[in-house]
Order: C-alpha cells, then sequence, then structure tokens
C-alpha cells in the first residue's frame, strides 16, 4: 500500500508530526511541491508559483522548529505549513496580476497586512493563484491566463473568483489558502470544489494590500479543508491593522477556542428567499438534510423570511460595479503595469491601455458602475441601492433577535461546466444570489460540504451577526464532526 | 428604468477612458440592458425615508496622527514603469486629442 | 454700455502638516523628484489611505477663522476623473458634506467695508507635479513631460467664495487679507512661488439688461497677485469688448500666459465634466463636535482685523501705521513687543514704518528674518530720549542694526557717535563758524532769518552730526542776537 501523502494531511495533523519530529519542513513542502508537479499541468491552479522559494523557507523553519523543540517549546501553529495566496493580494516582489494582462510583470513594492501576518507565523508561501480577472467572475474563467478546472471533475468550473485558491486546497497543491469574498468568491469556489470557506465580517481582516473590487465588500477569506484550519488561519489574519481605516478596532480572539462547545439549544434559522426558484432540487435536498442533522444535535431549527434579499442581487450590481469603477481607474499605464506603446498623446495611452488590459467582464463592469454613477442616473441606481443595502442590513437585524445563525445553500447549483455561462452575464451574476446578501451586510459567513450531487459537491452557508466568527466556527464544526465526507480530489490521480 | 443606447455606451466609455470597438459597443449595449433591467428592480422598492449605507459596519473618526514615516526609495518607486526619464514617470506629450 | 461684473475666487493652500494628507510621506518642499513616495501615495494597488488628524484640525482652525459653520457629520468623498498628475483616477475630496459652510470675510478698501460670502471650505490631497522638458518649461513649447510625486498627497485646503467679488481691487484685497490670515492662523506659509497658495477665479460679466446669463469663465495658473490683477483686468477686458461687438461668451476655462500677460482658451471639453463623485468606501465618515471645535477654537490667535482694530484703540495709531503694523502676524508682535516696554506708541510705528519697511523691502526679506529685535528698537529709542544720540545719528544707528543685529549702544560706542552736549565745546564751534562767514552774518542781519539753517549745518558738518541740535541752535541764536546790537 502506497504510504499515506503528506499533502493530504490537514494543518493541525502536519503541525502534530512537525512537533514529534517525525517529518521536517522540508518533508511537507517537498510533497506538496511533487503533487503541484503532478496535478498543476491539468488543474492549473496557480499562476505564479514560488517552488524554490517555499523549498529556501522551509530548510530555514526547520531550523527555527529544531531550536524549539530543543528548547521544550511547542512548535507554534501553522508554522511551516504551505499556504497559496490568491493572486489580488500584494506580495512584495512576487508577480501580482489580479488575472489580468493590465499587471502583466507588476511586482509590487510592498506586503499586503495579511501576508506580514503569514510571514510573521512563518507559513509558507506557495505562489500567486489563478482568480476571474479583478475578482469579477464566478468561474475563473475570466482569468487573463487561462482557465482553472475543478478537480473533481475537469471539465467543470472550480467557480471564482477565488478558483484556483480552492482547487489548489481541494487537490493538495496546498494545504491552505487566501482567497478574498467581494460576493461570494470564497464561499461559492469552496462550494463548488468541496471544501472549507470563510468571509470574515467586513472590517475583521485587513484589507490593506488586497488590490480592491468593491471597497466597501472586500473581506480576505481562508479556504482550507476542514473548520479547524480555517479556525488557525483566522487567528492568523484576523486583526486591527492601523492602515486599513475600515479595520475594526477589537481584542484578538482564539477562534478554535470555539471547537470544544456543542451547539445544544442553538437556533437556526433556515433563509427561505434563498431556498426558491433557481435552487437545483439535489441542492435543496442536502441543505433539509442539514437542518434534520443540526436538529439532531439539539438544535432548533426553522425557516426564516428576509424579504429584501429578493433586491440584494440587484443592489449589489449597481454597488460593486459602481465602487470598481472607479478603483480601476488607477490602471493608466504610468507607474506600474501594461502600457500601450506608439501613443501620442496621454488620454491615447489610456484608452489603448485600459482597452487591451482588461477583459471583457472588466470592461463591462467598469462601463455598468460609470454609468449607474453618472449625472441623472446617481440617485436612481447608486443612492437607491445603498438604500436598499439599509433595508437588508435591518432584515438581517430583525431575524438575529430570533435566530443565533442562519443557513442557506452556498451555491444555487453544483459546478457547471466550463464555457456553460460565459456568454450569458446575468446567469452568470445568479450564481452568487446566496452569497451576495452577505457581503451588503458585512455579516460573516462560511461555506462547508454538505453533500455530494453526481460526482460535484455542494455546499452549506452558515452566517452569524458581526464579529460572531466564533459562533460560526462552532456551528460549522459540530456538523463537519457529524458529517461523513470525503474530499475525492485528494485522492485522484490525475496522470496516468 | 430607461434603455441604455448606443450614444450612452460610447459616453460612459469615454468617461472611463475605454476605446471599444463597434463590436463591443453592440454587445454591451445588449448586455448592460439585460443587466440594468435586472438591477433596475430596485426601484421598485420603497426607500423613502431609508438612509442609505456606505458600509455596513459603523465606524466614525478614524485617524492617525501627523507623523512622517520613511518614505520608499527612489528606485522602487520608480521600479515598476515602463519608462523613466530623469528620475521622473515619463510620459507621452500634455496634448490632448 | 453698463456691465455687470461677478467674480469669484478658488483658492487652494498646502497645509503645513509633517506628513501626507493620507499617508507616511513628508512635505517637505525641494527634495529630489519621486524621494518622497510610497505605495500610497504613488496609487499603487491595493494601499488604503488613512486621515492626517492635523488636516482637520487645521482645516476646522480656518474655517472657524472664515466665520463658517462647522459641519457635526463629514465625510470623504471621490471626485473621479483621469489626469497623469491624479495617481488612482480618482481626488479624494469633499463633496456635499464639507467641513466649512456659509462664512464670510469682511475686506475694506477706501474704509468701504464690503462682505465676501465664503462658500465652502474643505480639504482634498494635492496631485503629482507635471513638469515639462523643452527649453523653456512651458507646455505649449514641452518636447515631453514627466511626473514627480512628491507633492501628491499632500494636504490641500479648497477654499471657495460666493461670486461677490465686483472688480479687480476687491479680488486683489480678498486675496492678501485671505492669505494674511492664513499665515496668522500658521497653517500654511502660503509661499506662492511653491506653488502653495493658488488662485483659479470664476469671471463672469453681463450686459446689466442680461439678467438671465449664466456664462463665466475659468481662469487658472495665477500664481502672483500681479498675475491675479492682470489676468482678471485682461478677461474682464475681453469680455466686455466681445459683449459690445453684440458677440456672446461662452462657458471655458482659459489661462493666464504670464510672458504676453494675457489670457488664453486652455481647452474645450470634449465631454462635459462628470465627476460621479460617492462617498470614499476606503474611509469612515467623521464626527466633528462641540468639544472638538472649542479645542481647535482655542488655538485660532486674535485675527488681522481684530488686532488691527485693538492696536488702533489701544494704542492710538493713525490708519495708515496700523495697516503696515498688522500685515503680518510678525510685524505686529514685533511692535506689541516694543509697545510692552517702550511707552510712546507712535515712535515705535514711526521707525517701523520708515527705515525698517524700506530695509526689508530693500533686501526683500520679512520682519522676522531681519536682525532687529525689538529690544534692539527699544534700545535705541530710549538713548534718543536721553539726548545720547540725535535722531539723525539714530537713522545710521538703525542701518548698522539692520546689518549686524548688534545693540545700538555698542555700535554708538564703536564709532564715536555720542551726542556732543557740552556747551563750552559747542560754543567755540559756533564762533569758529561765525567768525569764518561775515557775509552770511550780514545776511542775518539784515532780517533774512533763514540762513541760520546754514550755520547750524555747518555746525553739524564739523561735529560730524554728533552736536546736540537743541544746543546748537540755542547758542547760535544768543550769539546772533548779540551781534545785532
Ligand atoms: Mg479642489
Ligand atoms: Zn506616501
Amino acid at each position: 500500500m502506497e504510504k499515506e501523502r503528506l499533502f493530504r494531511l490537514s494543518a493541525k495533523k502536519l503541525t502534530e508530526l512537525l512537533s514529534k519530529r517525525e517529518i521536517s519542513n522540508l518533508d511537507i513542502v517537498n510533497d506538496v511541491v511533487e503533487r503541484t508537479q503532478e496535478v498543476e499541468p491539468i488543474v492549473k491552479s496557480y499562476i505564479t508559483t514560488n517552488m524554490h522559494g517555499a523549498i529556501a523557507s522551509a530548510k530555514k523553519i526547520d531550523k527555527l522548529i529544531y531550536k524549539s523543540i530543543f528548547k521544550g517549546n511547542k512548535v507554534e501553529p501553522l508554522m511551516g505549513i504551505p499556504i497559496a495566496i490568491k493572486d489580488n493580494i500584494s506580495t512584495e516582489g512576487m508577480h501580482t496580476t489580479c488575472g489580468s494582462k493590465i499587471l502583466a510583470g507588476y511586482r509590487p513594492i510592498y506586503n499586503a497586512t495579511v501576508i506580514k501576518n503569514l510571514k510573521n507565523s512563518k507559513i509558507v508561501i506557495m505562489g500567486k493563484t489563478n482568480m476571474d480577472e479583478f475578482a469579477m467572475g464566478s468561474s475563473t474563467e475570466n482569468s487573463s491566463f487561462w482557465s482553472t478546472h475543478n478537480p473533481w471533475n475537469l471539465s467543470n468550473v472550480p467557480g471564482g473568483s477565488s478558483g484556483g485558491s480552492a482547487a489548489a486546497v481541494a487537490v493538495g497543491e496546498v494545504i491552505l489558502a487566501l482567497g478574498s469574498d467581494t460576493g461570494g468568491s470564497v464561499r461559492q469556489p469552496a462550494s463548488l470544489c468541496g471544501v472549507v470557506g470563510l468571509k470574515p465580517t467586513y472590517g475583521l481582516v485587513s484589507r490593506y494590500g488586497l488590490i480592491a473590487f468593491a471597497s466597501s465588500l472586500d473581506q480576505i477569506g481562508p479556504i482550507t479543508r476542514n473548520v479547524e484550519d480555517c479556525a488557525l488561519l483566522l487567528n492568523v489574519i484576523a486583526g486591527h491593522d492601523p492602515l486599513d481605516s475600515t479595520s475594526v478596532l477589537k481584542e484578538k480572539e482564539d477562534y478554535t477556542e470555539y471547537l470544544k462547545q456543542n451547539i445544544n439549544g442553538l437556533k437556526i434559522g433556515l433563509i427561505k428567499e434563498l431556498m426558491g426558484k433557481g435552487i437545483s432540487n439535489s441542492v435543496k435536498d442536502s441543505v433539509y438534510k442539514a437542518m434534520d442533522l443540526f436538529s439532531s444535535l439539539g438544535a432548533f431549527c426553522e425557516e426564516v423570511s428576509l424579504p429584501s434579499l429578493k433586491f440584494a442581487l440587484s443592489a449589489y450590481y449597481i454597488i460593486a460595479p459602481a465602487e470598481a469603477s472607479s478603483n480601476l481607474a488607477r490602471y493608466d499605464g504610468i507607474r506600474y503595469g501594461l502600457r500601450a506603446k506608439r501613443v501620442k498623446s496621454f488620454r491615447s495611452m489610456y484608452r489603448k491601455t485600459r482597452s487591451k488590459g482588461f477583459g471583457d467582464e472588466v470592461k463591462r463592469r467598469i462601463m455598468l458602475g460609470t454609468y449607474a454613477l453618472s449625472r441623472g442616473y446617481y440617485e436612481a441606481y447608486y443612492l437607491q441601492a445603498q438604500k436598499v443595502r439599509t433595508l437588508i442590513i435591518n432584515d438581517y437585524k430583525r431575524v438575529f433577535r430570533n435566530f443565533d445563525v442562519l443557513i442557506s445553500p452556498t451555491t444555487p447549483t453544483v459546478a457547471f461546466k466550463i464555457g456553460e455561462r460565459s456568454e450569458d452575464p446575468l446567469t452568470m451574476y445568479l450564481s452568487d444570489a446566496c452569497t451576495i446578501p452577505v457581503n451588503l451586510a458585512g455579516i460573516p459567513a462560511i461555506s462547508i460540504p454538505c453533500g455530494v450531487d453526481n460526482g460535484l459537491p455542494i455546499g452549506l452557508q452558515i452566517m452569524t451577526p458581526h464579529f460572531k466568527e466564533g459562533l460560526l466556527i462552532k456551528t460549522a464544526y459540530n456538523f463537519e464532526k457529524n458529517f461523513s465526507f470525503k474530499l475525492k480530489p485528494l485522492y485522484k490521480k490525475y496522470r496516468e | 428604468m430607461e434603455k441604455i443606447s448606443i450614444e450612452d455606451v460610447k459616453h460612459v466609455a469615454k468617461l472611463a477612458e475605454l476605446d471599444l470597438t463597434e463590436e463591443e459597443i453592440n454587445k454591451f449595449v445588449d448586455q448592460l440592458n439585460i443587466v440594468l433591467e435586472h438591477a433596475g428592480k430596485i426601484s421598485e422598492i420603497d426607500t423613502s425615508g431609508v438612509e442609505p449605507t456606505s458600509h455596513a459596519i459603523d465606524f466614525k473618526n478614524v485617524f492617525r496622527d501627523d507623523i512622517v514615516k520613511k518614505s520608499v526609495n527612489k528606485e522602487d518607486a520608480l521600479s515598476n514603469s515602463q519608462k523613466i526619464v530623469q528620475d521622473l514617470f515619463e510620459l507621452p506629450l500634455m496634448i490632448e486629442e | 454700455m453698463d456691465f455687470e461684473i461677478k467674480i469669484g475666487l478658488e483658492t487652494h493652500v498646502e497645509l503645513l502638516t509633517d506628513s501626507k494628507m493620507f499617508c507616511g510621506c513628508s512635505t517637505k518642499f525641494g527634495s529630489p523628484p519621486n524621494t518622497q513616495t510610497c505605495p500610497i501615495c504613488l496609487g499603487h494597488p491595493g494601499t488604503l489611505p488613512v486621515i492626517n488628524k492635523k488636516a482637520i484640525n487645521y482645516t476646522i482652525k480656518v474655517a472657524l477663522a472664515l466665520n463658517c459653520k462647522i459641519a457635526n457629520f463629514t465625510q470623504f468623498h471621490r471626485k473621479n476623473y483621469f489626469y497623469p498628475d491624479l495617481p488612482k483616477g480618482y481626488q479624494i475630496s469633499q463633496y456635499d458634506l464639507p467641513v466649512g459652510l456659509n462664512g464670510y470675510l469682511d475686506i475694506e478698501l477706501d474704509g468701504n467695508k464690503k462682505r465676501i460670502r465664503i462658500s465652502r471650505v474643505h480639504i482634498e490631497e494635492d496631485t503629482a507635479k507635471l513638469i515639462h522638458f523643452g527649453k523653456t518649461g512651458r507646455i505649449s513649447e514641452a518636447v515631453g513631460s514627466g511626473l514627480d510625486f512628491n507633492r501628491s498627497g499632500i494636504p490641500l485646503l479648497e477654499i471657495v467664495s460666493a461670486p461677490d467679488i465686483e472688480n479687480v481691487e476687491q479680488a486683489k484685497a480678498y486675496v492678501v487679507l485671505l492669505k494674511r490670515i492664513l499665515e496668522y492662523l500658521e497653517i500654511s506659509d502660503c509661499n506662492m512661488e511653491e506653488g502653495k497658495f493658488r488662485i483659479d477665479t470664476n469671471i463672469s460679466v453681463r450686459k446689466k439688461e442680461d439678467i438671465y446669463s449664466k456664462v463665466r469663465t475659468e481662469l487658472k495658473n495665477l500664481n502672483s497677485f500681479r498675475f491675479l490683477e492682470k489676468g482678471l483686468s485682461y478677461e474682464i477686458k475681453r469680455q466686455k469688448e466681445i459683449l459690445s461687438k453684440g458677440q456672446k461668451l461662452y462657458m471655458e476655462t482659459r489661462h493666464f500666459d504670464s510672458e504676453t500677460m494675457t489670457t488664453k482658451p486652455m481647452r474645450v471639453k470634449e465631454v462635459a465634466e462628470d465627476y460621479r463623485y460617492f462617498p470614499e468606501p476606503d474611509l469612515v465618515p467623521m464626527i466633528i463636535d462641540k468639544k472638538w471645535v472649542e479645542e481647535i477654537k482655542k488655538t485660532i490667535p486674535e485675527l488681522p482685523y481684530r488686532r488691527a482694530k485693538r492696536i488702533k484703540e489701544q494704542y492710538n495709531l493713525p490708519n495708515n501705521d496700523v495697516q503696515i503694523i498688522t500685515s503680518t502676524k510678525e510685524m505686529a508682535d514685533f511692535f506689541e513687543f516694543c509697545a510692552k516696554t517702550y511707552p510712546y506708541p507712535k515712535k515705535i510705528s514711526n521707525w517701523i514704518t520708515g527705515d525698517m519697511l524700506y530695509y526689508l523691502n530693500q533686501e526683500q526679506i520679512q520682519i522676522e528674518e531681519c536682525k532687529i529685535k525689538p529690544q534692539n528698537l527699544v534700545e535705541m529709542l530710549r538713548m534718543i530720549d536721553k539726548g545720547l544720540i540725535s535722531g539723525k545719528i539714530a537713522k545710521s544707528v538703525f542701518k548698522d542694526m539692520f546689518k549686524t543685529g548688534e545693540m545700538p549702544e555698542t555700535i554708538v560706542r564703536r564709532k564715536g557717535l555720542e551726542q556732543i552736549s557740552d556747551v563750552e565745546k559747542i560754543s567755540n564751534i559756533i564762533d569758529e563758524v561765525i567768525n569764518g562767514n561775515p557775509d552770511v552774518v550780514k545776511q542775518y542781519l539784515s532780517g533774512k532769518e533763514q540762513v541760520l539753517a546754514f550755520f547750524i549745518g555747518q555746525v553739524m558738518k564739523k561735529t560730524k552730526g554728533k552736536a546736540n541740535p537743541r544746543i546748537v541752535n540755542d547758542i547760535l541764536k544768543k550769539k546772533l542776537k548779540r551781534m545785532s546790537f
């Protein structure tokens, strides 16, 4: 029988083995590198890999681990664990493209705050993962470079926009990953790849160094294979950052503490509006079964209505493009990135650079957002959308008076075929119908696997009030412990 | 909501500094209309008396003190630009078309 | 033909903070290009702004000094437009909720007061500096351009007046007073050459009967008081001429050309400007409560017009003196320092508005930069009062003090300039002069008393100006009188 490969193990398990000195950090990194070499040509999770850099880091960390153990200290959580970073997070000196040609060749001169946090914890960065250009998309097909394939079924999408991160974690190219979530971009690909994805409360994780899509909605979140690893990674990246004015001043929590608690007596509401038209039967079925499981664990489950959610998608497709149209104005060819050649004036430099550098979906959203902010339309679109957002927030506040957590499907369907929706923006936008309201309300949400249909995973979304990530983790962990699910891609051989 | 026209698309493209081909313009007219029709549903909601929300979290008065921090060195500042002249980011002529 | 002229001024002022508006880079002027930048003020992807509190404090301070209402709730907006000097493609500025609203500034022209309303005082960030290569550095002759981001993100105050100004003189009076107030507040050094105090104007000239005309011209690049005067005058003349010919004016932005002293059209906008303002999502709103406003109020010094009024009354000085003395805070401080230890304010004022001003202008420096300190002047005035030096000698002592900063006593001693009050010594010299000029004595005796001045001049010449003039006068008259008998 083949020896159990390290890339399949959880971060928690790997730390145990490191502590016992049964393996070295280099063993872990080598195994992950080997797996990447096996599957990367087929899955294509990465835009940029950092294999040599990672091996060098692992060697240094091995020395630190040795010293630490020699002194009788424990190996710090996540020390030496390989992580993949979505390519819209700024890494000093390491190619960062946001999945766009307009940033091809860009090497940031600074690290995002989350990257500093990872480095402080001695987590090993394996590379930068593929994504929909500027995080605009739900399939990773909008990457300017190539599409990433769903490791469960290579002809399907991995979801998006953090598709590269989710696929890499699911297939074992890496143990942990970071994604970003503006309208579901962590949770949706996590759901379609059968892994765990968490979007923190707006303001819990610093956005400094996250290349902006929609500033009032963006959050960086962990993508992992289980809830415990998710809690460990959240411990590292959460916390106040003076460089981000929207970062909350709040004492640090140890989210693993919540893993010890049960959910007896917990009040769970299933959002009625997210179980209607457009949700496939298999998905509904799994969510109802999840409700039964929660009930069996001592929780009270009930359906609950948030009528304003009907308008969430509409409001989102005004607010997000509007902010994006402004955030993407800085790509002008002057200070970094692509610059069109042979231009006569700076205006033609702008136009040629931006027209060449941005892909279709990005242009579409810039157009949409510019229109929604333009004279004569601002009140009807942008301002009205911001008011609808108030209604959505109030709706959540109201139901959270009676419920501790809310649940819904993460996505309306399992992963769709590559190419199936790429020419139809509206249908593509509907893939995020269940995740978008959460971003508008700023609340935290997690997606965890809750079933499989036709060889493709189904995700359950759990939501809590602002800054109740602990409760979120507790609820998800209790479910995960009592639900049997196998992450098949980890055991798949992609080459004969 | 009114429909977006070819002229609207051209105007918006200018505001956003995008050069669109005729083909792109035609495609965007159709696609933007479909999306706007859907997004326009928000106009059905009565929001009288409702305050707009910019952030879901209610933060106020976040400041920094007036303290000078080290700037990056010039080489780093200029390192990602395609064209540098005399330590300046070079531009095409400042004429407007 | 009767015309009505309306002028509104938009003033941009760089604040005197140590660090930039939204990042920690230094605001120091004149460093080599692109050495005071960071990912934030270069607009790199993923960076975020954080508000410099001192800049907000300064904005409140100015708004209060200009009699504005301070917004209780205020926030930043993004002003979206593309221009190479704007790294993010938007300027973080203020829109419908500026820090200060609805203030005023009272100017005085020939003794007449006029109130100019201030529509708003808001805070924003400065842009990068565009540099044009070419022989002249002028846009029209440039062979290329480049960007220096040292200026990018420096806190920039915008003060917008209502179109209440009716002529060039009022415009100038407004700007002079505004600049003086800002200097008094010590929130900017207002150096116009360094672009820290910049004026844009809106001018509309219309025929009196044309009450519905709303056409106005924006005029930019008026970076000195002289250019402001020349530019406005030219523009008013140009517009009047066009209207007199029965032609129409249209909305445009014009650029003042300091070579030709004329204005030229800058750009005809192809798209009507649409800045697509929306609340800056990377920043959070500010609540300026009463307590905060009170704290800032305490930091506001007595402002020029109040001070002028007080100085006039307290020291009983003529208007002209008061105007000069209060033209800068430092000069007023100098005067009041002296007045604290010396009891004759008019004498102090005479020296400041006379010799002091003359030398300051000659050297092109400010009073705080010159070597004379209040103690020097006071000491010198006392020496005059005690008869130790004459007024005339004092003038040369002052000149020396201005050069060296030495105390007057030291100069007088070093140069042997003590006044001669010794009656016998003076008497002997007078005898010499009388005996040496019998013809002139004859003239005097025949009734031509004007020649007395001649004798005094001669005595002074012989004593190198050191003889006490009062004593010379007395003895001379007595001696001549005796001769007439
Ligand atoms: Mg301005
Ligand atoms: Zn900076």
